[in-house]
C-alpha cells in the first residue's frame, strides 16, 4: 500500500535541530556512517562507473560504425565487451541501487539510519579499489580480460595477468555487495517505525528486501565459481579445467545461478522506484499493493529455477530444455501482474508528466518491449537460431538500460528535491528524457533487425549486409551517451541551489515518510521514530 | 546521557541486528563453501542437486522467518 497514514507530528519531531551540523571536508566523505552520504557516494561512483562503461560502449560502437577494422584492435575490442558488461553492472548499475537504497530506505520506513553504519561506510569504500582493478588491468600485460563478462572457461583459464585482477574485482565487490545486503535486510526487518508492518511499507522497501535476499543467495555462488576459477588457474586444481577432467559446462551452469536472479537484482530495485513514482503522479494509492508484493516474490523465486535459458545451446536433455523453457515463460505471469497494476494505478488518475513520470512512462513502454523479446528468446527453437546474436544484445539492453537505468532517472529526478533542497530544471530533464528515449530506440531497436540477419555478438569485424543498421545504431548509441550529460547537468544545478527552492513535500500526490521531512533532508532524521497508524 | 530503558532499547536492538546478520552470513557463507564442496564431492548433478536444495532450504527459512507471530 502506497499510502501510509501516520502521525505528521510525531514524524516532524524526528529532526533534531541541534543534530543538524555535519562533518566537512574529506574526511567527512571517507569516515562517514551516515546513509545520506553513503548513499550520495554511491550514486556518484556509478554515475562515474556509467561514463567509463559509456566511453567503452561507445568504442565498440565506433569501431561497428562501419565494416572492417578501423579504430581498435581484436584483441582491444574484446577487452571493451568484457570491461563494458563488468562495468555496467558491478559498477554501474548495483551500486546505483545501493545508493537509493541507503538513501530511501530509512527515510521510507522512519529509522535513523542503516542498521550497522560502519559496516556500510565500508561496503562503499570497498568499491573504487574493485573498479580501480578492473579499469587498470587494461594498462597489466596481456591486456583486460577479454572472454566476455560472463567469464568462461576454457578462456578465462587461458588468459593472462588481466583476468586475475577481474576475478579479484568481482570478489571484492561481491563483498561489498553481501555486506550492503545484510545492511539492508536487518534495517528493514528490525528498525521499521513503529506501527509500519511489513505490509504498509512503500513498495520500494519490499523490492529492495526481496533484492537483498536473492544477493545473499547468488553472490556467494559467483564468488565460489570465480574461486574455483583462480584456483584452477594458478593452484593446479580443474574444476572447469577438461584436460585435468574438470567441466567447463559446470562453470556455466553456476554462473548462471547467478547470472539470472542477476538481472532481477537489476531490475527488481526499479521496480520499486516506479512504483513509488507512479502513484505519487496519478494521485491514486498504487493499484493492488499485495499482489505486487506476491509478484516480486514469485518473480525472485522463479528466478532461481531459469538459468538453463541461457544454454539451450550448449546441449541438455529435452526434458531439461522443456522445463528451462517453460518455467522462464512463466517468469511473464507474475511480471505482467506488475505491469497491469502499474497501468491500473494510472488508469482514471489525475495524472500530470514531470519528468519522474515521464521516465516511469518511458520504463513501462520499453520494459515491456524487453520482456516480450525475452519470451521469444525463451523458446528454445527460436533461442538456438538466436544465440549470441545482435538480437539477444538487443533484448538485455532494453531490460537493462531502458529498463533499470530509466526508472534510476525517474527516481533522481523525483527525489533529487528531497536531496539538495532544490528542484531540478523541468525543461533540461524533459530534453533528457526525450533525448533518451529516442536516441535509446535510435541505437538498441535496429540490432534487433541484426539478430534476426544472423549478425553474431563480440565480433569488430561483420559482413557489408549489416552495414548500415549498424551505422544506424552507432549514430543511436553517441546521441544517447552525450544526452546523459544532460542528467549530470541537472544535477549539478540542484546541488548549486540553482532552481526554485524545494518544499518538503514537493509532489502533490507523495504520501510516503520522506516528504514529512524538510528538504534538503537534514544530516540526522527520525532520531525520534515517527508513528505510522 | 541517555535515560537507562533507551539505553536497554538501544541495546537490545544492537543484538537483534547482530543476530539477524550472522544469520544471513552464515546463509552466503554456506553457499560459497557448498558450490566449492559440491564439486569436490561428486559431478555436476551432485553439484546442482546441492544447490537446488540450498535454495529450497533458504527459501523456507528466509519465508520462515517473516512468519512467525509477532512478539
Amino acid at each position: 500500500m502506497s499510502s501510509i497514514p501516520h502521525d505528521r507530528a510525531a514524524a516532524g519531531h524526528g529532526t533534531h535541530d541541534d543534530h543538524a551540523h555535519h562533518p566537512t571536508g574529506l574526511m567527512r566523505w571517507v569516515t562517514t556512517t551516515n546513509h545520506k552520504d553513503i548513499g550520495t557516494m554511491y550514486l556518484w561512483f556509478s554515475f562515474t562507473m556509467f561514463m567509463v562503461g559509456g566511453v567503452m560502449a561507445l568504442t565498440i560502437r565506433a569501431e561497428l560504425f562501419q565494416p572492417g577494422l578501423q579504430v581498435v584492435h581484436p584483441e582491444f575490442f574484446n577487452q571493451m565487451t568484457t570491461l563494458h558488461g563488468l562495468i555496467m553492472v558491478f559498477g554501474a548499475i548495483m551500486p546505483a541501487a545501493v545508493g537509493f537504497a541507503n538513501w530511501m530506505i530509512p527515510l521510507l520506513i522512519g529509522a535513523p539510519d542503516m542498521a550497522f553504519a560502519r559496516m556500510n561506510n565500508w561496503s562503499f569504500w570497498l568499491l573504487p579499489p574493485a573498479a580501480i582493478l578492473l579499469v587498470t588491468s587494461l594498462f597489466v600485460p596481456g591486456g583486460a580480460a577479454s572472454a566476455g563478462w560472463t567469464l568462461y572457461p576454457p578462456l578465462t583459464i587461458q588468459q593472462g595477468m588481466g583476468m586475475d585482477l577481474a576475478i579479484f574485482a568481482v570478489h571484492i565487490m561481491g563483498a561489498s555487495s553481501i555486506m550492503g545486503s545484510i545492511n539492508i535486510i536487518t534495517t528493514i526487518l528490525n528498525m521499521r517505525a513503529p506501527g509500519m508492518t511489513l505490509m504498509k511499507m512503500p513498495l520500494f522497501c519490499w523490492t529492495w528486501l526481496i533484492t537483498a535476499y536473492l544477493l545473499i543467495a547468488v553472490m556467494p555462488v559467483l564468488a565460489g565459481a570465480v574461486t574455483m576459477l583462480l584456483t584452477d588457474r594458478h593452484f593446479g586444481t580443474s574444476f572447469f579445467n577438461a584436460a585435468g577432467g574438470g567441466d567447463p559446462v559446470l562453470f556455466q551452469h553456476i554462473f548462471w545461478f547467478f547470472g539470472h536472479p542477476e538481472v532481477y537484482i537489476i531490475i527488481l530495485p526499479a521496480f520499486g522506484i516506479v512504483s513509488q513514482i507512479i502513484p505519487t503522479f496519478a494521485r491514486k494509492p498504487l493499484f493492488g499493493y499485495a499482489s505486487m508484493v506476491y509478484a516480486t516474490a514469485g518473480i525472485a523465486i522463479l528466478s532461481f529455477i531459469v538459468w538453463a535459458h541461457h544454454m539451450f545451446t550448449v546441449g541438455m536433455p529435452v526434458a531439461g530444455v522443456l522445463f528451462f523453457m517453460y518455467a522462464t515463460m512463466l517468469i511473464a505471469v507474475p511480471t505482467g501482474v506488475k505491469i497491469f497494476n502499474w497501468l491500473a494505478t494510472m488508469w482514471r488518475g489525475a495524472m500530470t508528466f514531470e519528468a519522474p513520470m515521464m521516465f516511469a512512462v518511458g520504463f513501462l513502454f520499453l520494459f515491456t518491449m524487453g520482456g516480450f523479446t525475452g519470451l521469444v528468446l525463451a523458446i528454445a527453437p527460436i533461442d538456438m537460431q538466436l544465440h549470441d546474436t545482435y538480437y539477444v544484445v538487443a533484448h538485455f539492453h532494453y531490460v537493462m538500460v531502458a529498463g533499470s537505468l530509466f526508472a534510476f532517472f525517474g527516481g533522481v529526478y523525483y527525489w533529487l528535491p528531497k536531496w539538495t533542497g532544490t528542484m531540478y530544471d523541468e525543461r533540461i530533464a524533459q530534453i533528457h528524457f526525450w533525448t533518451s528515449l529516442v536516441f535509446f530506440n535510435v541505437a538498441f531497436f535496429p540490432q534487433h533487425f541484426l539478430g534476426l540477419a544472423g549478425m553474431p555478438r563480440r565480433i569488430p569485424d561483420y559482413a557489408q549486409q549489416f552495414a548500415d543498421w549498424n551505422m544506424v545504431s552507432s549514430i543511436g548509441a553517441f546521441g544517447f551517451g552525450l544526452s546523459q550529460l544532460l542528467v549530470l547537468y541537472a544535477v549539478v544545478k540542484c546541488i548549486r541551489g540553482d532552481g526554485a527552492k524545494a518544499p518538503a513535500k514537493p509532489w502533490e500526490g507523495g504520501d510516503t515518510l520522506e516528504w514529512t521531512v524538510p528538504s534538503p533532508a537534514p544530516y540526522h532524521t527520525f532520531e525520534t521514530p515517527p508513528v505510522v497508524r | 546521557m541517555q535515560p537507562q530503558h533507551a539505553r536497554n532499547d538501544a541495546a537490545r536492538l544492537r543484538a537483534t541486528n547482530v543476530r539477524t546478520a550472522l544469520v544471513l552470513l552464515t546463509i552466503a557463507l554456506v553457499f560459497f563453501g557448498g558450490v566449492i564442496a559440491a564439486r569436490f564431492m561428486g559431478g555436476w548433478t551432485t553439484g546442482i542437486s546441492v544447490v537446488g536444495f540450498a535454495v529450497f532450504v533458504f527459501l523456507a527459512f528466509a519465508i520462515g522467518r517473516n512468519l512467525r507471530s509477532p512478539k
